[in-house]
């Protein structure tokens, strides 16, 4: 990552990387960029991830709909190899990657309820749980710790199929919103529909929004 | 007035907890699943006033579910979301239902 990286905002436009880092595309080869990349977040480009300047005849609007939105967080206790352990979730922040269910179903099943259950899996499922999971909507406390996000040291932008950014150690010039939302990963809207933009928050899994939309 | 037993369920439990873990009415006591097995495990272990469905849960499923709480009671209540308003319209309905239902006894 150059000094100068960093991801801006265009209003009702795309998002703006300057120095772009390793840009990805889902099946997780790179994706060749310029000194600046401009990526869609309207949804509605042909040459994804990239702006083609469709977002002016689609009307995009790039300002979040707050009031539709319920910063909370849910907390998930229980006791795993004898060490009390809380996992942390803020709904607004999850984008419905999956990564939690497919590494760790014991733990994270969604068609359970609670859909958290700490207490049947290990300390080994809990974190690399918390090290997948993109958004930073799982934060986890192992006994006395405060609650924390597990991230890596990667520097890239990663554009999940039919799905958002995932980014990591990017800076992004905007204001975070979301209960415990982590600076070092993130994951930003490409679909167009989310009330936290530029954050995802899983609406396009609810609107089955498409790559070829 | 005797808490009402309310039985929420919804596609996911991610959708059940957010809602159980939000919603305003505090005298009910609520149960919560995603599956006709829950349902059976519910009615077979206690007495349930008022279902309250999301519509992410397959229609089949959502069928299957009415017939067997009509067939196991005949003084249970259940009430359905619309699809249009997502996920995130869920705690609002379950609020509004739950409401009316306090409201009313």
């Amino acid at each position: 990552m150059g000094t100068n990286t960093k991801i801006t905002l265009r209003e009702d436009g795309p998002l703006v990387v300057s120095a772009p880092p390793m840009l990805r595309d889902p099946a997780g080869s790179e994706i060749e960029t310029g000194e600046v990349a401009a990526l869609c977040r309207c949804g509605k480009s042909q040459k994804k991830p990239f702006c083609d300047g469709s977002h002016a005849a689609a009307g995009f609007t790039s300002a979040p709909d707050h009031s539709n939105i319920r910063n909370t967080k849910i907390e998930y206790k229980g006791v795993v190899e004898g060490h009390d352990v809380t996992i942390s979730y803020t709904p607004v922040l999850c984008s419905h990657a999956g990564e939690c269910a497919r590494l760790a179903r014991n733990v994270f099943n969604p068609s359970e309820t609670p859909w958290i259950k700490p207490e049947n899996g290990s300390l080994e499922d809990v974190t690399a749980v918390l090290g997948a999971c993109p958004s930073g909507a799982l934060r986890v406390s192992i006994g006395k710790q405060s609650l924390h996000h597990l991230t890596s040291a990667d520097v890239e932008i990663e554009v999940e199929e039919h799905g958002p950014y995932w980014v990591k150690n990017v800076p992004l010039e905007a204001e975070f919103n979301g209960v415990g939302a982590s600076h070092a990963k993130y994951v930003l809207c490409r679909c167009g529909h989310s009330k936290n933009k530029p954050f995802c928050d899983g609406t396009h899994y609810d609107v089955k929004w498409r790559d070829d939309e | 007035m005797p808490h009402k037993t309310v039985l929420l369920l919804g596609r996911t439990g991610i959708i059940v907890d957010d809602v159980r873990a939000h919603i305003t009415v505090s005298d009910v006591n609520l149960l919560a699943g995603t599956s006709l097995d829950d349902v059976q495990a519910a009615f077979d272990s206690t007495q349930i006033d008022m279902v309250i469905m999301g519509a992410g849960i397959d229609i089949e499923a959502r069928l299957s579910i009415i017939k067997h709480i009509f067939d196991a009671s005949s003084n249970t209540t259940v009430h359905m979301k619309d699809w249009d308003s997502g996920p995130k319209g869920m705690l609002p309905f379950v609020d509004g239902v739950l409401n009316g239902l306090v409201g009313a006894a």
